[in-house]
């Protein structure tokens, strides 16, 4: 992560090494606006996305094959459906329901990780706060701090378990 | 006569267990086996006073003297790497142990019993996986001992739900099995049927979350080092990136401070994935 710090931001100079705005920047909605802090995001929120892609990618593999050999999927293409309508509404929809599960289970790990991106490209996050607030042993802040990132995650994963059942209709929460 | 013989059979038993796994596993094993041997093999070989601040020059490049230069303190890289590597495996290691003999106990026991108890411990479960363990971590690693064994245990206090969790929906599915039956109707008892039933049709899912709760707990250990709040009385490989990053060694080009320990971190994490998905295929046969 350093190193692709020093190659894009310091020997290339494509993206700020560090921060989340430009110094000196207003806080309106406007389009600059928001190209400076998605350009300020870009190393971050990559270095996280390049690092947890292939576990997913194994993951939804996996899926895949399962549902490849199916009775459904091969009662599909016996109809004679297109390869496109069953790629997008049999495997897709049947394949990502775990993948979802997962998520919930990953977003604990997504904010640890978080924590260490923000760290290291000096980004102005909960996360960089927290390691501030423990440097110079200000226990309230920690505390908040840890509280409103565990309550997030929790309620994250909350989110996603009331979108199962839209997501599954085989899954309901009624008559439990 | 009679010993040749037993030896063949030896063999072709042996042969048999090693048709089970595939390069992957043997790939993985070597970069795996390759960096214990560096390090556990390694430090009967290296002086520790070439660790000691200022034992020789300051940043110092690769030469013949120092194979892998010497860091901003005075020290040689490859000396510092050796005696890094058996702290950072160990460390995995313990926490690997103990989170998978407690995750794959009460998997095993909840799944297998039914009563309040289970749900409870289900509860406990889904709660521990859902809460981010590192952040938790984070906040209280800096209030303790500088021990890395401490850190090792508090790693394993937040792994073994990922352990608990598939080996009790395995043992969900194996309770109904007809051998269990079979079992109980021969009078085993419960903890038998567990320990010689069901743990055996589970050992390949247990290694495997073995593999990984060893690089899951690397892992966490190195960001620890990486936010300068891990242990500091110890070599580790995180330990050594650490004082790299903090020194600047990435804009000062001092690469041969931080690449080789990000190689060795990437050897690991990449055996042990490799060895685990082999093992994780086996389970799924």
């Amino acid at each position: 992560m350093e190193g692709g710090r020093a190659v894009f931001s310091f020997a290339l100079q494509w993206f700020p090494s560090g921060g989340a705005r430009s110094l000196g920047a207003s806080m309106d909605l406007t389009l600059g606006n928001l190209l400076d802090v998605a350009r300020h995001g870009a190393l971050p929120v990559m270095s996280i996305v390049l690092a947890s892609a292939g576990g997913w990618l194994i993951g939804m593999r996996s899926m895949t094959i399962t549902v490849t050999r199916s009775d459904y999927l091969v009662l599909a293409q016996a109809k004679g459906l297109s390869q496109i309508r069953i790629f997008y509404h049999y495997v897709i929809r049947n394949a990502i329901l775990p993948q979802v599960t997962n998520l919930a289970i990953a977003m604990g790990n997504i904010v640890g990780g978080a924590i260490l991106v923000e760290v290291i490209f000096n980004y102005p996050g909960l996360g960089s706060h927290l390691l501030r607030a423990i440097n110079n042993q200000d226990f309230t802040a920690i505390q908040g701090i840890t509280y409103t990132l565990v309550f997030s995650v929790a309620l994250a994963v909350f989110l996603v378990d009331l979108l199962y059942p839209k997501l599954d209709p085989r899954i309901s929460y009624e008559g439990h | 006569m009679k010993s040749q013989s037993g030896r063949r059979k030896l063999a072709r038993n042996l042969a048999g267990i090693l048709r089970f796994f595939d390069w992957t596993f043997f790939l993985g094993l070597a970069l795996a086996l390759a960096l214990a041997l560096f390090g556990y093999l390694g430090q009967l070989f290296v002086d520790p006073a070439d660790i000691r601040m200022g034992a020789s020059s300051f940043s110092s490049p690769p030469s013949a003297e120092h194979t892998l230069g010497t860091d901003a303190l005075g020290r040689d890289l490859l000396t510092l790497l050796i005696l890094a590597t058996p702290t950072t495996l160990s460390m995995g290691i313990v926490t690997a142990v103990i989170a998978t003999g407690i995750g794959t106990f009460l998997g095993l026991v909840t799944g297998y019993f039914r009563s309040p108890l289970e749900a409870g411990i289900r509860t406990l479960i889904d709660i521990m996986i859902a809460i981010p363990a590192l952040l938790i971590l984070v906040s209280i690693a800096s209030f303790l001992p500088s021990s890395n064994t401490l850190i090792a245990v508090i790693l394993a206090i937040f792994a073994w739900p990922f352990t608990a969790r598939p080996v009790r929906a395995q043992a969900l599915s194996l309770r109904e099995r007809a051998f269990v039956k079979l079992s109980k109707l021969s009078k085993r008892s419960d903890f038998e049927i567990i320990f010689f039933d069901l743990l055996p049709n589970i050992t390949p899912y247990v290694a495997a979350s073995f593999v990984s709760t060893v690089s899951n707990a690397i892992l966490a250990a190195v960001g620890l080092q990486l936010l300068g709040i891990g242990p500091i009385n110890e070599p580790s490989i995180g330990l050594v990136l650490q004082e790299a990053f903090f020194a600047s060694a990435v804009f000062r080009e001092l690469w041969w401070w931080w690449i080789p320990p990000m190689i060795m971190l990437s050897m690991i994490f990449i055996g042990l994935f490799l060895i685990s998905l082999s093992l994780d295929r086996i389970a799924r046969h």
